[in-house]
């Protein structure tokens, strides 16, 4: 029951992207296609995976004042092992994620676990907290890829939806779409929580 | 206080050491693996685009400038073609892409190997699309040229049979089409002596 609530939380209530507003710099980077949205989530998944259960197995042995220096090599050292391990057995897996594996040594997500998770759980749910806090963040991504896919490309997932007749807001897949996508998506989840706030009242 | 500055090192070092050590055999064990991944990649790109025939390949280099010679028999006597790496300044990276070429020097195949161009712009130099009334690949425009039939359409507007640049990137396609142009007539230049050795 208190793992089904770890787990369940990263994906709306807590949510890395929306709610803690954590890794935006490499989710405005990759959300150009949702093709990208996903390897993205699923590689940070991963390695949130690894590095939440190290953590929170040495979480003992680390003396509080070096805590966060010692997560940093944690998790460089995770993701290099992950970035070594795909690209030596899994060649093709790599060629499609491999670009995003640096990207995630930077993503504040992991650190932000290590931190305020897992190093104060036990083993298993920090890896509730590690796939659920993975899935919410592979999820706002592809929200963000689609709108932007969809306006920036006229595709979603490299599919043609809105026709040959349609011309590509070419601003929605640069930089500045990144930007505009996710405040307006934020401004509508704060809307919802205030409108369900006046509600209770 | 000066306890823990010593003990604070000391964890701080044995971590560092653990990550040292995994990382330096672990490296150790997967660099040849992937050394020989790369170079699975490159020649089964070099066999793409060279002429269909092509059933050995060897590698050469003369002066810096790197190419593959590529033999329609397993002894290596007949050569059907030859490939190389065109690098063309594109906006935001160094384009690389492969061409490859028969006996005659006429465009057998490309397919662009690295590129970091805009997404949605530059990137559509290898996507599909409809280029001179045809569904292909951008790259795939150059096919079937020889170095003296290579110009863009935006630069050459009095000129047939033109390579259509990309609307919004036409700093990359003038990039790609420059270095196709220039590389061919590289190697050629650097081939020439090849059969007669």
């Amino acid at each position: 029951m208190e793992l089904k609530k770890e787990f369940l939380k990263g994906i709306y209530k807590e949510n890395p992207i929306f709610r803690i507003m954590l890794g935006l710099c490499p989710t405005l980077a990759v959300t150009s296609s949702v093709e990208n949205a996903i390897g993205m989530g699923l590689a940070a998944s991963f390695v949130l995976l690894v590095s939440n259960s190290i953590i929170s197995l040495i979480k003992g042995l680390i003396p509080d004042k070096i805590r966060i220096p010692s997560y940093i090599v944690v998790i460089a050292s995770a993701v290099t092992v992950v970035d070594l391990v795909m690209a030596a057995y899994l060649p093709s897996l790599h060629k499609s994620l491999g670009i995003f594996v640096p990207l995630i040594v930077v993503n504040c997500i992991i650190l932000g676990r290590a931190e305020a998770f897992a190093s104060k759980n036990k083993l298993f749910p920090s890896i509730a907290d590690a796939l659920g806090m993975g899935l919410g963040f592979t999820l706002a991504l592809m929200l963000l890829a689609f709108f932007r896919e969809l306006l920036g490309n006229g595709t979603v997932l490299g599919i043609n939806i809105l026709g040959e007749s349609y011309k590509p807001v070419l601003l929605m897949i640069l930089p500045p779409g990144a930007f505009l996508t996710l405040g307006l998506l934020l401004g509508f989840f704060n809307f919802m929580d205030i409108k369900k706030q006046n509600k209770e009242k | 206080m000066k306890n823990n500055i010593i003990k604070f090192s000391v964890v701080l070092t044995i971590i560092t050491g653990f990550s040292v050590a995994i990382l330096a055999f672990l490296n150790l064990k997967t660099q040849p693996l992937i050394q020989q991944h790369r170079l699975d990649e490159i020649n089964n790109a070099v066999k793409e685009v060279m002429p269909q025939d092509v059933v050995q390949i060897e590698k050469k280099e003369t002066d810096g400038f790197t190419f593959y010679i590529g033999y329609s028999d397993d002894q290596k006597t007949n050569i059907a073609g030859y490939a190389t790496i065109a690098y063309g300044k594109g906006y935001s990276s160094v384009i690389q892409a492969l061409i490859g070429v028969d006996t005659t020097f006429t465009i057998t195949g490309t397919k662009v190997i690295f590129q970091q161009e805009t997404p949605g712009l530059g990137s559509k130099i290898e996507a599909m699309g409809k280029y001179n009334g045809k569904k292909q690949i951008w790259i795939h425009q150059f096919i079937g040229k020889k170095e003296n039939n290579i110009f863009l359409d935006k630069d050459n507007p009095d000129k047939e049979n033109t390579i259509q640049a990309l609307t919004g990137a036409t700093i990359s396609s003038r990039a790609v089409t420059k270095a196709i142009k220039k590389t061919l007539v590289e190697l050629k230049n650097k081939t020439q002596n090849i059969g007669s050795e």
